[in-house]
Order: C-alpha cells, then structure tokens, then sequence
C-alpha cells in the first residue's frame, strides 16, 4: 500500500507544475511554471492574457527594436508588442526578475516573451 | 559555522589559484599569453567582492551600463555595498559635470602585480559606464535598498498588486525620461552644450545689432524681428510657438488636476492618501495662477526689448517663482516616502518641458543658463524622488573615494585581417590583449576587480553572432533585435572538455534565462542569469572593456 501511494505521489508531483515564491516590494507571490521557462501567476494555468501573449508573440517575426542601453529584449517586447507593464519582482537573494502583466492582472516573466 | 567553512574554502580555492597563476604572471612579459585559470575563479563567491551581487533586471530600460557600473562601483568601495542602477542612470543625466567627464586620455595597462606593461594607450572618451562612475563621483550612489522598485522597501502599494501597479508607472516614467533626456542631449538645441555655445555668437550679434539700431525710429521692431529670425533659425520652434505650446500646457495641466472624472480631486495611486496628493495639487495648482501673468510678460519682453531683457526682473517675476514651485516639489517628496503618482508627474514634467524650451528660447539671449540648469535638475530629482526618496538627501548616498578612476578602452588593439570570406586572420593577436586585461583584473593578488565590456547583445540571444567588434553595424545587420550592450565579467575557467577558456557574464536581464539563446540557455546559472561564454565569442564581439582602478600615487 505505501509503495502504491509512493508511486502515485511521485507521479501527481510529476504532472503538477514548478512553484516558486517571489516578492514585489515586501510582498509575497507565486508563479507556476506551466510550461518550460514559461512561469505565469498561480491563477492562470490553463488560459489568461499572459500566456495569450506568449502564444501570440512566438507567431510573430524578431522586430528592430531600439536597444540603446542593451535593452532586456523581454521587457522591450512585452512594452512594445504585447502591451503589458512591467514590474520587478526578486527572490530572496535579492536576485531580479521582470515580468509582464496584462489587463486581467494575469502576468508572465519576460523571458517567456519570444518571437519566432 | 557553515558560512565561515564555505568563506575558508572560497578563500583557500582563489588562494591557490591565486599562488599558481602569481607563479606564472610572475614571469609574465606584455608579450606573453596569460594562461586561463585550471579552477574556477568567481569574484561572486564568499570573500570576494561580488560575493552579495544579486542579479540586475533592467527592465525595458536602456541602462545597462549602468548595472554594469554598479558592480564595478559595488567592488572597488569598500564593504561592497550593493548599489541602485536605476538612481545612477537618472543622476547620470544631471549636468554640472563637465569637470568629471572625458575619463583619462591615456593609461598603461598593468598586469596581475600592478607593474606597467607596454606603453601607454590612448583611451577613447569614456564611454557610458565612465559616464555613469564620473556622475557617481559627483552625485554619490544610493544603497540598493533605498530604491524602491530595485529591495524589498518597495514603493508602499498595500498589497502585491498595488505595488506592481506603482513600480510599472514608475519603470515607464523613468522609461521615458531617460529616452527623453538622451534624446535631448543628441538633438535639442536648447541642451547644455549646444545652448553654450550659441549663447555667446547670438550675443555678440545682438549687441551689434542693438548697438546699430538704438535710436532709430522703430527700431524696437525691427529688433524684434530679427531676434524672432534669429531664433527661428537657432530652435525648432519660435519663440511664439513655444508660448502658445505654454498656453496649451497650462490648459491640459488646468484639465487633468480639475475635471479629469479618472482622478477626481487630484491624482491618487491607490497607495496614497487625498490629503497629500490634494497637497500637491494645491502646490501645483498654486503656481498656475502666475501662468497668464508670465506669458503676458514674455510677450511684453519681446515688444519691448530694452527693459524687457532685464534679467533682474525676469528672475524676479517669473524664475524664482517657478523655482520656488519646484523646491517645493523636491520637499513633498522627501517628506512622503511614497513619491508621487507618475501620471500627475509626467503632466507636470510635460509643463516644465515647455517651460524650459520657453526660457529656453530667450535664454539664449539672457544667459539663463543656470536657471535652465536648475529646471532640468529639478526634473531628475522628480524623477529620483518616486524611485528612491531617501536618496535625494545626500546625507544617505554613499560617496565615491577620489581615488578611485574609470577607465575604458576600445578593443582589439591590432588592426584585424580577415579573408575574402570574413574570416577572421589574426585572431591570435587579438586575443592577447583582451586576455591579458580580462584576467589580469580578476585575477588580480591583493584586489580582483570585476571589468565592463561592451558587446553585441545578440551574442546573448543568438547562437550564430561571431566577429562584430570591428563593424559594430554587423550586429543589428545579423538579427534586427540586437544592438549594443554593456554586461560586467565576474569569472573566469578553463573548460576542461573543450580547453578553451571561458568567461563567468553578469548579465543585467534577470535571473530568467528565458532571453538567452538556445545554446547559452544550457550555460545559463538558472536562477542568477549568470552565463559562461566562450573566450571566441567574448573576444569577437566586445568593443570595449572598462574597469574602474585607483589612481596612481604620484
């Protein structure tokens, strides 16, 4: 019986996505990963705004973009071609990561944003 | 006990690889080839400078020289304290600074032991990163954890929502005076230098030619028009223009404190209170009052040119005022922790905008430099205030040791030879030089620096940039969403597979490895964004390396 519901688990931990904890300010979030390098906030696992972008943005042509200063090309393009905000959030280290939030409040991390 | 067991083991790693390489540099010649370290060597590891050095995220701003600079300053003060790249790229903007730029004309390169090698070489105008270190020299540099887009201390937003909603007004504002400040300094006229220079030609003309007319009947008009001329000719917009753009300005500012139905009663972020934005309003509000009776007076001074153009009296009437106003600014945001709403800012900096082209167009003739001087910084700290309040008062910046110079140099040294293909000839000797100062300032005995370069950003984004530091146009020709970038080198390896030597990147686009290319995505620190390239990567596409060093003892 514990070997069965050890085998189950190891599986429901397989399918079930990436987690990681981040803060905006002093505030605490979560982000799922739901597909590879593609981490969303935890209410959007299936559909919403951001992952609408990502899918957009992959059927889109690399554009010119002004990159004056070595812009993060995931920041230019989620300004420029997915008209989302961005915001900083950071890990506990300190270590900084953008991300790109829509009209529905939905967001995703900028890295996620790529043309074909 | 762990922490102190990992720092001993750090410390007992470089040692030795410290020991071996000192063995070899100590033999080293300026003809010879510096051999790349057989162990890591990371200046982000325990005891070395970099040790607290949490990965950038320069959003869409177009800084990331200085997020490069902030590591160079971060090692070479002492304790190493993290810095805020976004306060040093708006405070690089702020003028009365001429006495810091140009960085040093000539410098020798030294090797691992600080002895001179080769001769001196001859420094190309100290690029951004010098720009932004030299800014510092004069500014100070704000803690990182003062900024509140860049720590935890955030920008006061109630919850997580809040507080993105106020970082992206504020990472959009800033977004936007930047670009519009660099755009500025290239193509208004009425900027800095371009303004000092022409001030005193028009002058000289105009004291001419109001010597040649005084007393001649009608001559107040004549006067008029050929100053009207002249300052067609010396600004996009006449004079007139930017009075009726004033006009409008003072319109739309009227429009958005008072009846705009998104903000009824003033701006709120949602993360401040009425009674201060209503504050603020009012202060704003206040100096509008003075508005009909500066453009009257504008007017007055071009049809009546001699008492018009006293400067007593402009100050009087119209600058001090203004100023006042903008003091005022300054003070609410260092008593409100929380800045201003970004919105109510860009309106206000809008107005300003065409206040400073206004005074602008007759500051040529009045040398009202100063004032603009005044109005511009005043502009950065509004700026400087919604990012990092507690930095507007000098007492809280770190000041940067006089000792300490920026350095930068174009790479490679030798003239490159290439085939008919392209192919690169002379690699060999291209190398030499950016090894030598790659590795003598990392791996430096008694103080490892990290060293800036500037290089494609495509080498990042793609997996088939190679050979663009001579013909920088090369890489945007290869993939149109590249260009120039600045990213900081904090390591350096031998790969043990490959032989070929490799460089530890800090790169300033978050810890995402999302942004890399397919190939460095593998090489990618998940987590830190920290990349290892290959040295022929590194050494075909870098343009230019910048390190901060002491000066010399005289």
């Amino acid at each position: 019986m514990i070997i069965l519901f050890t085998f189950l688990s190891l599986f429901a931990h397989a399918d079930a996505p990436f987690k990681k904890i981040l803060k905006v300010g002093p505030h605490h979030f979560s982000v799922i990963e739901v597909r590879p390098s593609v981490w969303v906030n935890e209410s959007c696992s299936q559909t919403c705004d951001a992952l609408r972008a990502v899918d957009q943005m992959a059927k889109m042509s690399a554009r010119a973009i002004n990159v004056a200063g070595g812009v993060n090309p995931g920041s230019w393009r989620c300004k420029m071609l997915a008209h989302g905000n961005v915001f900083i959030a950071q890990d506990e280290a300190g270590n900084q990561q953008s991300f790109c939030r829509f009209k529905d409040a939905s967001f995703v991390n900028n890295g996620a944003l790529k043309t074909k | 006990m762990l922490r102190l067991f990992s720092k001993l083991k750090g410390a007992l790693i470089f040692g030795t690889i410290l020991l071996i390489m000192g063995k070899d540099s100590g033999a080293v010649e300026s003809s010879t080839l510096p051999d790349c370290p057989g162990e890591e060597v990371r200046l982000d590891q325990p005891g070395m400078p970099l040790e607290h050095s949490p990965v950038q995220d320069q959003d869409g701003l177009g800084i990331c020289y200085a997020s490069s600079s902030t590591l160079l300053i971060q090692a070479a003060l002492k304790g190493h304290p993290e810095v805020s790249a976004i306060d040093l790229a708006v405070n690089t903007y702020k003028k009365d600074q001429e006495k810091n730029k140009g960085g040093t004309l000539f410098y020798t390169e030294m090797d691992s032991k600080g002895k001179p090698v080769g001769k001196p070489e001859l420094f190309i105008n100290a690029g951004l990163v010098c720009e932004a270190f030299n800014s510092a020299k004069v500014n100070g540099v704000c803690p990182r954890n003062h900024s509140s887009i860049e720590s935890s201390s955030g920008t006061g937003g109630k919850s997580y929502s809040d507080e993105m909603s106020a970082q992206s007004e504020i990472l959009n504002e800033t977004a936007h005076f930047i670009s519009g400040m660099s755009a500025g300094k290239k193509k208004n006229p009425s900027f800095d230098l371009k303004l000092r220079e022409s001030a005193p030609a028009l002058r000289t003309i105009y004291q001419k030619n109001l010597n040649d007319h005084l007393g001649a009947p009608g001559s107040g008009d004549h006067l008029l028009a050929f100053q009207l001329g002249l300052l067609d000719k010396a600004y996009p917009n006449s004079v007139s223009s930017n009075l009726d753009q004033r006009t409008k300005a003072e319109a739309e500012l009227r429009a958005f404190f008072i009846s705009d139905p998104k903000f009824p009663g003033g701006y709120l972020t949602g993360i401040r209170d009425n009674k201060s934005s209503r504050s603020l309003m009012d202060q704003e509000y206040a100096s509008l009052s003075d508005y009909p009776e500066l453009i009257k007076l504008l007017r007055d001074s071009e049809s009546q040119m001699g008492s018009a153009m006293n400067l007593d009296k402009m100050h009087e009437r119209i600058a001090n005022p203004t100023y006042a106003f903008l003091k005022d600014s300054e003070a609410y945001f260092q008593s409100n922790k929380n800045g201003m709403g970004c919105d109510a800012m860009a309106h206000i900096r809008g107005n300003l905008a065409t206040l400073s082209k206004t005074y602008g167009s007759v500051g040529a003739f009045l040398e009202f430099q100063n004032f603009l001087n005044g109005l511009e910084n005043a502009d950065v700290n509004l700026v400087l205030g919604a990012i990092a309040p507690k930095c507007l008062d000098g007492a809280n910046r770190i000041k940067i040791p006089e000792n300490l110079q920026c350095l930068s140099s174009k790479v490679p040294t030798p003239d490159v030879i290439r085939d008919k293909k392209g192919k690169i000839l002379n690699y060999e000797a291209i190398r030499k030089p950016v090894r030598q100062k790659l590795l003598w300032s990392l791996m430096n005995h008694s103080n490892p620096r990290p060293v800036s370069i500037g290089i494609c950003s495509g080498v990042f984004s793609y997996d088939d940039v190679m050979g663009t530091f001579d013909q920088p146009a090369a890489c945007k020709k290869l993939h149109p969403d590249t260009g120039p970038h600045q990213v900081t080198v904090i390591g350096a390896r031998k790969n043990k597979a490959s032989g070929s030597c490799e460089y530890l990147i800090q790169n300033s686009w978050g810890s995402d490895c999302g942004s890399m290319s397919p190939r460095l995505q593998k090489e990618c620190e998940v987590n830190h964004g920290k990349v290892w390239l290959d040295e022929k990567v590194l050494v075909t596409n870098v343009d230019e390396i910048v390190k901060i060093v002491e000066k010399p003892a005289k």
